[in-house]
């Protein structure tokens, strides 16, 4: 797909509707500020597709390009590229902390005394070391994460590449937790910004290139306003940079090759107790994102093709965020009319709703395939395992403060089938089964399965139909209380329009 | 606690004296390049926590080794498998012995040999409680980040010093009357270790 066809142009112009709502979720002055409604929706777990993947050609099957590795930086490579400084990279890094950190003794008087920071709370919290914090799902699952994605971007920013970028999320996680604040550091949050923000960075580095046109002449300023609010310190490291008004050639690799991107509305009903008779109708709106394609695109940078989910509504404001991109790919079979790749992948999952939270960030791999089926139809197999050092899940007998759920590392496997028409999926079955031994908490170990069955089919070339039946079973083992079972059936029924 | 200052003071003379030395003449590759490994003795300070304890816990002292193998990809980035351990220290009858393994990434920022690392993975404890026969194991995660400098003394060879810091979780140690609930710790290491290119 070219870049600069019309068709890429109108899902580019869609990206900024997408940024903007992204950018107006209710994210506060700080992780510890984010307040979430209550309620809830279920969504794939990392591993998932989106819906909307193009169809590789045989063609294009049957001749797998190779990745040419483009620098992040302004160089004959990259003329377009922002020039590579680690030390702006550090002072946008320390600068975020300290826009954090004066913003929250500015605009939250009540909780003043915990950002009042001396040497002393310094010494103190590097002394006595971190611990697991208290806080709400929604702040260390999502907040954090978020925060983790601005340290992330000043990297990215400054020419720095993903893995490069990931010590700068490592280092604002680890100063935030010692000298950000005045109570002691926390373990859960130092890795939740670290890995989460690499996602969440990196995904919003990517929309926000998405908008930003460094050949614009006209226009220029809301598209670097928007691509801001999607990617606020790489915004500003451009606006000091003065790269918003400067004419120069864009990133060769700042557009994908294939580029989808679908808006899901309807109605959830999320039932109790194993059965929907008592479930109440939700609407929702559900934002799908597929940037690249793990089969086509070669395999060169991290994220160079990822899958996004972002859904509001369903019973809680903000209820998903579910992400999962490739770090690593390679291409284990080509013939005219399928292939298989292996991948390492990285997720972040956000599940948030009354009937359960779960929350995490993943290391996966994975066996994708694809065969044709047609001229217009194909299938699409993925089996993965993922690991994840320390997720959170909604738990019985976790009541600390703001906390109801557990910490623990993860092991699971997913299984992902799809049948794919005229570039939409028509039928998706998935299932998810995931192990956690909670390490702080309640102190069991809990088996979570998920299943999910999806059939939707296209009403027009933009439009389609379509439902989505799942079912969430968690089965929690304690050493001291009674054991639990739990499931949660939900049932969607939604419009989909593709942009 | 001051004999972990001065080993950090050492260590931090040490690391900082061959950087500033080679900062004119460094070569234009001194991180690893390929398949790399490495092991590493030292000295670890241990402070745990518990649901209810306190801040003032006490810290054990003990030796710590480390092994770690692994390969770089590019020029700045070398990832690894890193086993750690911290042998048999006691203070107030509690018996302590931490080992790790983890996935680990190691990032040269610049030409220098200097890098800071990043590690994810498992752990495993074994406390012997106050009174209490025979010690309870326990599994859990880890984080760890640190810094070093691979110092070359041969062109396969480095040695370097390091200092980490490990947090890690494992639960509740439920032993008769001696039950902790929600114990995390964290691990403080510096060391030498020879890097082999």
């Amino acid at each position: 797909m070219n870049p600069k066809s019309p068709g890429i142009r109108r899902l580019i112009r869609s990206c900024q509707v997408f940024g903007l709502l992204l950018a107006l979720t209710p994210v506060g002055v700080s992780a510890q500020q984010v307040v979430v409604p209550a309620a809830a929706a279920a969504a794939p777990l990392p591993g998932a597709d989106p819906p909307l993947e193009p169809i590789p050609t045989a063609a294009e099957q049957a001749a797998p390009a190779v990745a040419v590795r483009i620098p992040d930086y302004q160089s004959p490579g990259c003329p377009g590229c922002p020039k590579r400084s680690w030390g702006k990279a550090f002072i946008g890094t320390f600068g975020t902390n300290v826009a954090f950190n004066i913003l929250n003794l500015t605009f939250r008087p009540d909780s003043r005394d915990e950002f009042k920071i001396t040497p002393e709370t310094w010494w103190s919290n590097l002394k006595y070391g971190y611990i697991f914090d208290d806080n709400n799902f929604q702040v260390n699952q999502f907040g954090h994460p978020y925060q983790g994605g601005m340290y992330f971007n000043a990297g990215r920013a400054n020419g720095l590449n993903y893995w490069e970028s990931a010590a700068m999320s490592a280092m604002g996680s680890f100063t935030w937790e010692c000298c950000g604040e005045t109570h002691r550091g926390s373990m859960n949050d130092f890795y939740s910004t670290t890995m989460g923000g690499m996602v969440l960075g990196e995904v919003f580095h990517r929309m926000a290139g998405l908008v930003r046109d460094n050949m614009a002449t006209s226009g220029r300023t809301t598209k670097e306003l928007i691509a801001t609010a999607v990617d606020p310190v790489g915004g500003l490291t451009r606006l000091f940079n003065g790269e918003w008004g400067e004419v120069k050639a864009n990133p060769p690799d700042q557009r994908p090759d294939s580029l989808g991107m679908s808006a899901q509305i309807g109605a959830i009903w999320r039932g109790a107790a194993g059965t929907l008779d008592q479930a109440k109708a939700y609407p929702y709106l559900a934002l799908d994102l597929a940037y690249g394609d793990p089969i086509k695109t070669p395999a060169g940078k991290p994220f160079d093709a990822f899958q996004a989910q972002f859904v509001l509504g369903g019973g809680k404001g903000f209820s998903e965020f579910v992400v999962n991109g490739r770090l690593w790919g390679k291409a284990l079979d080509d013939t005219p009319t399928s292939a298989t790749r292996l991948q390492l992948t990285q997720g972040f999952l956000f599940l948030s709703n009354p009937a359960y939270d779960v929350g995490g960030q993943s290391v996966g791999m994975g066996v994708a395939y694809s065969k044709s089926l047609g001229s217009q139809t194909s299938l699409y197999l993925y089996g993965s395992g993922q690991f994840m050092p320390l997720a959170a899940i909604s738990a019985e007998h976790v009541e600390v403060n703001e906390r109801t759920y557990d910490y623990g590392p993860t092991a699971g496997a997913s299984g992902l089938l799809a049948i794919r028409h005229q570039q939409e999926s028509v039928l998706r079955l998935f299932y998810n089964s995931t192990y956690l031994k909670a390490v702080n908490g309640s102190g069991g170990n809990h088996a979570v399965q998920m299943f999910q069955a999806l059939g939707s089919w296209p009403l027009s070339r933009r439009l389609s139909a379509g439902a989505l039946v799942s079912f969430f079973v968690r089965n929690s083992f304690y050493e001291i209380n009674p054991d639990t079972f739990t499931k949660y059936p939900e049932s969607r029924v939604f419009l989909g329009v593709r942009f | 606690m001051r004999r972990i200052h001065l080993i950090a003071f050492v260590l931090l003379l040490a690391g900082a004296a061959p950087a500033i030395a080679q900062t004119a003449s460094e070569p234009a590759s001194a991180h690893p390049a390929g398949w790399w490994g490495g092991v590493g003795g030292g000295f670890s300070a241990i402070r745990f926590a518990c649901e209810g304890c306190g801040e003032e816990q006490p810290v054990y002292e003990s030796p710590a080794a480390v092994v770690a193998v692994g390969r770089s990809i590019g020029s700045r980035v070398a990832f690894g498998v890193e086993v750690g351990a911290a042998f048999p220290s006691s203070k107030n009858g509690l018996k302590v012995t931490a080992s790790s393994i983890a996935g680990m990434a190691r990032f040269y920022p610049s030409q220098s040999p200097f890098y800071v690392k990043f590690s994810l993975g498992l752990s495993r404890v074994r406390v012997a409680l106050p009174g209490e026969t025979p010690s309870e194991i326990r599994n859990g995660t880890g984080i760890a980040f640190g810094a070093g400098y691979d110092l070359r003394v041969h062109r396969s060879f480095a040695l370097t010093p390091y200092a980490g810091w490990y947090m890690s979780a494992i639960g509740d140690i439920a032993s008769g009357d001696a039950a902790r609930h929600d114990v995390s710790w964290n691990t403080w290491t510096f060391g030498v270790g020879l890097t082999i290119f």
